[in-house]
């Protein structure tokens, strides 16, 4: 059992100021679904822990633009029930619907999800896939890291000891934009994913790829990018072909481990299957939200 | 004897208004005036010499009331069912086994305190290669587990039956196959957990969630050297147990506790601890050889398992000898060689869970027979009916019983719950399979020579106001048998069920009843029971004769009343002549003990079929099972609610099993540390069509002709699973679990996409 100060901020300057007199032993919470288990296993052995789970910037859904921000204190329940999100990022209301349990999504933050930097978080695809930005303030101000940047392996991030992560800014998507989201786990409900992945797809009048992302979950250090997929397909039209032959790539050039949910070679043959398919229900008409399934 | 009134109807369970309102109070939910709370120390290696422990730190820590070593222990330090070799605590200068092993325990006043104590204790160990695999522990010069067990063998048992040479000879198609079965954890809700005190007399008490009060009694003594007449071991109502509480769990730690530190003592282990330390269901190797006549009359069978025991015996002969009698299933083989070997290791420990040792054997054997039926071109259901047992056969098995054989009976009601064959949707990538399959799992009746100790006791009193209380020694692991034996008093009673009280699970106020395993209870204590009843029914009956002076054979009990039969003015109130009896000075308290003939009989067998259709994605790897169904020869049904509550539950833990379950070890610790990593069913996986079905066979021996049905639906849910995947994709399954990846590996293999 691991004892500590619990301290709740009222504004961010309090937060900040807070963290930087903790020096490195603060922590932030802001859903705790994580950072209970890590201090209760020893991986996280926090002086002082501070709530942001009801700070005011960092708990709203705004529409800005076209544009759509997140604070990073957000619950994974909030996004579920946005009309916002299920309109501009479907498949992160996919993703955020298929996390754990209604108990854990009425805890759990799309922050926290992140800044975790597990490689399966579920959130992460979709954000990825939509070329999302983070805003993280510190004492010298905010700046402004593409998702992509942020995250630099297992449990590591770009993150400063006394940085906060505040917003998710995800960028406007063209109107023939759809997404999806596939989470493949054990069982039907709160597994930690064997692998998941997100994808957009813009497909031109001309009945041509005129843009895609696809975002690989649990088979990298980090959630990834399918790049060479992602090429094989832009300017092209979305034949079973080219659908299943950008598939193959991104089986390809992802890199899984074997561990006690799956091997590496079980997670590539994953990849293939699920990109597929995920691919064929982007270039389905009709649907842009994605059941996902699990085994 | 009459019945009808409440036998065979779904009335409320006994304990359900507790259960539902959270008013039962579980093990942990106990408070005692006083009461401090212990922490044991458990090894972080699974094999390490402990070179010191040094205890001064937590000793001097403020709130701690006592630091216990090997040291301190009165007693051999040894306890353990099967072989009394498991240490308490390990002491310095000798090795740990695995993680499960305790080292040193405190007694503090708050869990904060015991906490940061055993954080305090300094464990100097000398770090040894563990032994990881049975294979690895067999080989010549391996290091031994247990000095005295060459070869690292825990346990071999071997059935011979005709001659296996001369059978495969006869045959004309003979396959085989290596299955490997992973260890499956139990995952009951509630972690090991009780109280223990000493009290002004001498006398130990501990309570406790456990499956045996009596081996818990046993173990202290063989420990801890207390007179047998001093230990009191109360069973609490137990949150999950499926053999898993089988043996002593931390019974033993905490009246050592209880005993130095001489104050009440809790212990809770917390979800970690629990899934390191308990018993789990062995990981096994099995070979399997199978030689048939061109028309499918199987000739011979040939079996070898090969299982992890893990660090300590415990069950692992019992487990390990049914695996062994289990591979031949309810069909007959004229020649047979099966040999079960168990083999120590520094894995998790391996021991008694539902099914106890026959689900591996299930899936082995119906994996190679729809192997064997593809080899023949013979539809698998086909060549299952040409070997089965008949009436009147005698199993093929060293378990021999006296169950009427049913198998077409099961074999008819099956096929009819399962319909038409579903067809996949056209231009659609998934692909159906359908499987049926049977086993007949034992379940216990009494004198039994490889299990021992298997007589059963029950006492009923019937109180001067007519209310009834029965002492059973079982305990209720929610399996539902404190309703069933209420309801079986009732009947015998012709009372209603409020007025019958059940205490269970305790090994002073109710007569010796041994363990709760082996789906042994309501067959058991049941036939107690009526015994007990019967001779009280015979006091009444006796007593009302001469009060109404109207012979006592010509008197009912129903109604709560002792009626004339057909003249039912003609009447006393239950409960007046329960006074009367009690005025007169009549015995009103009988005690039945039901054990089977030594020589024969030895166990009952519930002969059951399980069906399943899936549909498999051969793009995805996606399984989705579209029906699931068992149907069980119950003998009778007592409580149908309860009955197919059994049922369902098994049937999913058997999927679990099939499709998920595996409890990882590397290097002897575990991948698979708490419910976040060990993945079982939820209900969002449970099959869309989900039928338990039972049939009535009238079985004897049975009470009110009732069998032993709460392992059963586990036993060949799995294999029924495996081959349905497999008839859907034509493929053979050897190894579980099975999970999308390994279909669409499979699907790659094969070609078939």
């Amino acid at each position: 059992m691991v004892y500590f100060d619990y301290v709740k901020p009222p504004t961010l300057e309090h937060l900040l100021e807070g963290l930087r007199q903790a020096r490195f032993e603060g922590a932030v919470l802001a859903g705790g679904t994580d950072l209970h288990v890590k201090i209760r296993s020893g991986v996280a052995c926090p002086r002082v822990v501070f709530d942001i789970s009801d700070l005011a910037p960092c708990r709203g859904i705004v529409e800005q633009g076209n544009h759509l921000r997140l604070g990073a204190a957000v619950r994974m329940s909030e996004i579920v029930a946005s009309a916002a999100v299920r309109r501009k990022a479907p498949a992160l209301a996919a993703a955020a619907l298929q996390m754990s349990s209604r108990q854990i999504r009425n805890r759990a933050t799309l922050g926290g999800n992140i800044v975790t930097a597990s490689p399966a978080a579920d959130a992460v695809p979709p954000l990825l896939a939509a070329d999302a930005t983070l805003v993280l303030l510190g004492a010298d101000g905010t700046r402004e890291v593409p998702l992509a940047e942020f995250l630099t392996g297992p449990g590591k991030t770009c993150l400063g000891k006394s940085e906060v992560l505040t917003e998710v800014v995800i960028p406007s998507q063209g109107p023939g934009c759809r997404s999806h989201f596939v989470k493949v786990g054990r069982r039907k409900a709160q597994a930690i994913s064997i692998i998941n992945l997100a994808g957009r797809i813009d497909i031109g009048q001309d009945g041509l790829v005129r843009d895609v992302g696809i975002a690989l979950g649990a088979v990298a250090p980090t959630a990834m990018r399918a790049r060479q997929a992602e090429k094989a397909l832009i300017g092209r039209a979305p034949s079973a072909k080219n659908l299943a032959e950008a598939a193959a790539l991104a089986a390809e050039e992802c890199r899984p481990i074997s561990d006690v949910r799956a091997t590496g070679s079980g997670r590539r043959l994953l990849v293939e299957a699920w990109t597929l398919r995920l691919l064929h229900l982007l270039c389905e008409t009709g649907g842009a939200r994605s059941g996902g399934r699990n085994s | 004897m009459t019945h009808g009134n409440v036998i065979g109807k779904g009335v409320p369970r006994v304990d359900a208004r507790g259960k539902v309102t959270g008013q039962t109070k579980y093990a942990a939910d106990i408070r005692l005036p006083g009461m401090h709370y212990g922490k044991i120390v458990f090894s972080p290696h699974p094999r390490a010499r402990v070179l010191e422990i040094d205890c001064r730190a937590a000793e001097s820590m403020p709130g701690v009331r006592k630091v216990i070593t090997a040291r301190n222990l009165p007693g051999s330090n040894r306890y353990g069912y099967d072989v009394a070799h498991r240490p308490v605590l390990v002491p310095e200068g000798e090795e740990t086994r695995y993680i499960g092993d305790a080292v040193a325990m405190v007694v503090a006043s708050s869990e904060e305190l015991a906490d940061r104590a055993a954080a305090a204790i300094a464990v100097r160990y000398e770090l040894l290669a563990p032994l990881t695999s049975p294979r690895q522990a067999m080989e010549p010069g391996a290091y031994l587990v247990h000095a005295e067990a060459a070869g690292n063998r825990c346990c071999l048992r071997e059935f011979v039956h005709g001659d296996v040479a001369v059978g495969f000879q006869t045959s004309e198609v003979v396959v085989e196959q290596t299955y490997f079965t992973p260890r499956q954890e139990q995952a009951f809700l509630e972690p090991e957990s009780g109280v223990a005190y000493q009290d002004d007399s001498g006398v130990l008490h501990v309570i406790s969630c456990l499956q045996d009060p009596y081996g818990v009694a046993e173990d202290i003594h063989l420990a801890l050297a207390i007179p047998k007449s001093r230990i009191h071991v109360k069973g609490t109502p137990v949150g999950g147990g499926f053999g898993g509480k089988l043996n002593t769990t931390i019974q033993v730690h905490l009246a050592a506790m209880a005993c130095l530190a001489e104050v009440p003592v809790m212990l809770v282990l917390d979800r970690e601890e629990s899934f390191a330390f308990h018993p789990k269901r062995h990981p096994t190797e099995i070979r399997l050889k199978l030689g048939a006549g061109r028309d499918g009359t199987i000739h011979a069978l040939e079996g070898d398992v090969i299982a992890d025991a893990g660090p300590y015996s415990g069950r692992s002969p019992e487990v390990l000898g049914l695996t062994m009698s289990a591979l031949m299933g309810p069909y007959r083989i004229p020649n047979v060689l099966t040999r079960a070997e168990g083999i120590y290791t520094n894995n998790l420990d391996s021991g008694a869970f539902r099914g106890f040792g026959a689900p591996q054997a299930a899936i082995a054997r119906e994996c190679l027979l729809d192997k064997l039926a593809r080899a023949l071109a013979m539809d698998p259901l086909e060549l299952r009916r040409r070997n089965f047992l008949r009436p009147g056969d005698r199993p093929t098995s060293p378990m021999l019983g006296d169950s009427p054989v049913s198998l077409e009976l099961l074999t008819e009601r099956i096929v009819e719950k399962l319909g038409p064959k579903p067809s996949a949707p056209k231009n659609s990538t998934k692909r159906i399979g359908r499987s049926i399959c049977f086993d007949m799992p034992v379940f216990d009746v009494g004198a039994i020579p490889v299990l021992g100790k298997s007589g059963v006791g029950a006492a009923v009193e019937v109180h001067s106001d007519g209310s009834v209380s029965v002492y059973a020694g079982g305990t209720e692991l929610g399996q539902g048998v404190t309703t069933v034996l209420a309801q079986m008093a009732a009947e015998q009673f012709g009372l209603p069920m409020d007025r019958i009280r059940v205490e269970m699970s305790d090994n002073w106020t109710c007569p010796r009843a041994g363990r709760t395993s082996a789906s042994r209870l309501t067959f058991g204590l049941g036939n107690a029971l009526l015994l007990a009843t019967g001779r009280l029914r015979q006091t009444l009956l006796v007593r009302a004769g001469k009060m109404l002076e109207i012979a006592a054979e010509d008197l009912v009990l129903e109604g709560s009343e002792v009626r004339l039969v057909g003249v039912p003015a003609k009447a006393l109130a239950f409960a007046e002549v329960a006074w009367m009896c009690s005025d007169r000075g009549d015995n009103l308290r009988e005690e039945g003990w039901f054990r089977s003939a030594e020589d024969r009989y030895m166990y009952g067998h519930t002969f059951m079929a399980a069906a399943a259709d899936v549909a498999v994605d051969i793009a995805t790897g996606e399984i989705e099972i579209l029906k699931l169904a068992n149907v069980l020869d119950m003998g009778r049904v007592l409580n149908p609610a309860m009955a197919f509550g059994q049922l369902y539950g098994g049937a999913i833990q058997a999927l679990g099993y099939g499709l998920m379950e595996n409890m990882v070890t590397v290097d002897g610790q575990s991948k698979t540390p708490s419910f976040a990593e060990y993945v079982i069913p939820s209900a969002l996986d449970i099959p869309e069509e989900f039928v338990a079905e039972g049939v009535e066979t009238p079985y004897p021996t049975g009470p009110f002709g009732a069998k032993g049905i709460g392992e059963a639906a586990l036993n060949c849910t799995t294999p029924t699973l495996l081959n349905a995947i497999a008839d859907a994709l034509g493929v053979e399954i050897t190894a579980v679990p099975i999970g999308q990846e390994h279909i669409l590996a499979a699907v790659r293999n094969q070609k078939l996409m």
